[in-house]
């Protein structure tokens, strides 16, 4: 079986994006994270979505400087994505975290012979996308304000208990996160298949410095995506009056749903 | 510095996608070993610079070699 397997340029590796159903993928997808085509390599039930990269950007070496490029980082992140996605809707799909580089088609092949309980990954995941929630709070749920003195001089009293009302405020404002964060992420996992609570992202990563109370990821049977919408919507209202914002983002490849879950 | 508002909500969305194709998705070991210890730290690298600089884009613009 191996002698009709073409032979590789020594100076080409195969980059791996996913895996799909054996069969699924009909005709090559368009331009990866190299030129070439992304054609799938076979073994048993399951298929790797793989394209030719050249060893000059891709061996050991290589990727070291690469990866320390933020501009070809962006490049090749956003080109993984744009493969995972292209075939997302279409059939079930587990995606691979970036920069997983075989030799050549037998070691692919040798891969997903080891990994056969990927197939129970794919069944979990088949019909289901990812959504994410992230919760923000606005100023009047973060810090109270200006908490500067008015001006002029400042008895030792006033500074005390400025500084005392402004420690009132921060407590209760990350108590009112965790009540939100838990609260939301509750409600929401309550209409999704699995969910993840992640690391918040920090103020600076909002455009309006809000500070994040909920960074979640949610797995939505196809056709529930509708009425998950609707409960996010729904906890805006509720929670609009105490500074609470919600943003979705997605669908996206179910990356943070290819382990099993975890008890909590 | 200061983040310009339309700049930074495109490296919301790379921030996003940063934080999960950089982080999450099955990891293992193909032949040639990007070790995961690397990949972490380039994306915590990343995390840091989309966080604190408003966009790549602005990089060039102060003249990047």
């Amino acid at each position: 079986m191996s002698a009709g397997a073409r032979e590789r340029a020594a100076d080409v590796a195969l980059y791996v994006y996913g895996i799909v159903p054996a069969g699924a993928l009909d005709e090559p997808l368009g331009a990866g994270v190299a030129p070439g085509p992304v054609t799938s390599v076979e073994q048993d039930r399951l298929a790797a979505l793989v394209s030719e990269v050249p060893l000059a950007d891709y061996d050991e070496h290589a990727l070291e400087t690469n990866l320390r490029d933020p501009h070809w980082l962006e490049r090749n992140v956003r080109a993984h994505e744009a493969v995972l996605e292209s075939v997302a809707g279409r059939m079930p799909l587990v995606p691979f975290r970036f920069g997983t580089i075989f030799r050549g088609e037998e070691s692919v092949r040798r891969m997903l012979g080891e990994r056969a309980d990927l197939v129970q990954t794919l069944e979990r995941l088949a019909d289901a996308v990812e959504l994410g929630v992230k919760g923000f709070l606005d100023a009047r749920g973060g810090h109270g304000g200006s908490s500067e003195a008015a001006g002029g001089r400042e008895s030792g009293r006033a500074y005390l208990q400025r500084k005392q009302a402004a420690l009132d405020a921060e407590r209760e404002a990350s108590a009112l996160a965790t009540e939100l964060a838990r609260e939301s992420h509750e409600r929401l996992a309550a209409v999704a298949a699995d969910a993840r609570a992640n690391a918040l992202q920090p103020p600076e990563a909002s455009p309006a410095g809000e500070a994040m109370f909920l960074n979640g990821a949610y797995l939505v049977v196809r056709g529930g995506e509708q009425a998950f919408r609707g409960t996010v919507d729904g906890l805006g209202r509720a929670f609009a009056a105490r500074g609470a914002r919600y943003e979705v983002t997605g669908p996206w490849p179910a990356y943070n749903f290819v382990d099993e879950p975890v008890g909590p | 510095m200061t983040a310009q508002p339309p700049a930074l909500q495109r490296d919301v969305t790379l921030l996003e996608l940063v934080d999960r194709v950089l982080n999450k998705g099955v990891v293992l070991t193909g032949d040639i070993t990007l070790s995961v210890a690397d990949v972490d730290l380039v994306y915590v690298g990343l995390r840091v610079l989309l966080t604190s600089v408003a966009t790549l884009e602005e990089l060039d613009r102060e003249g990047r070699a």
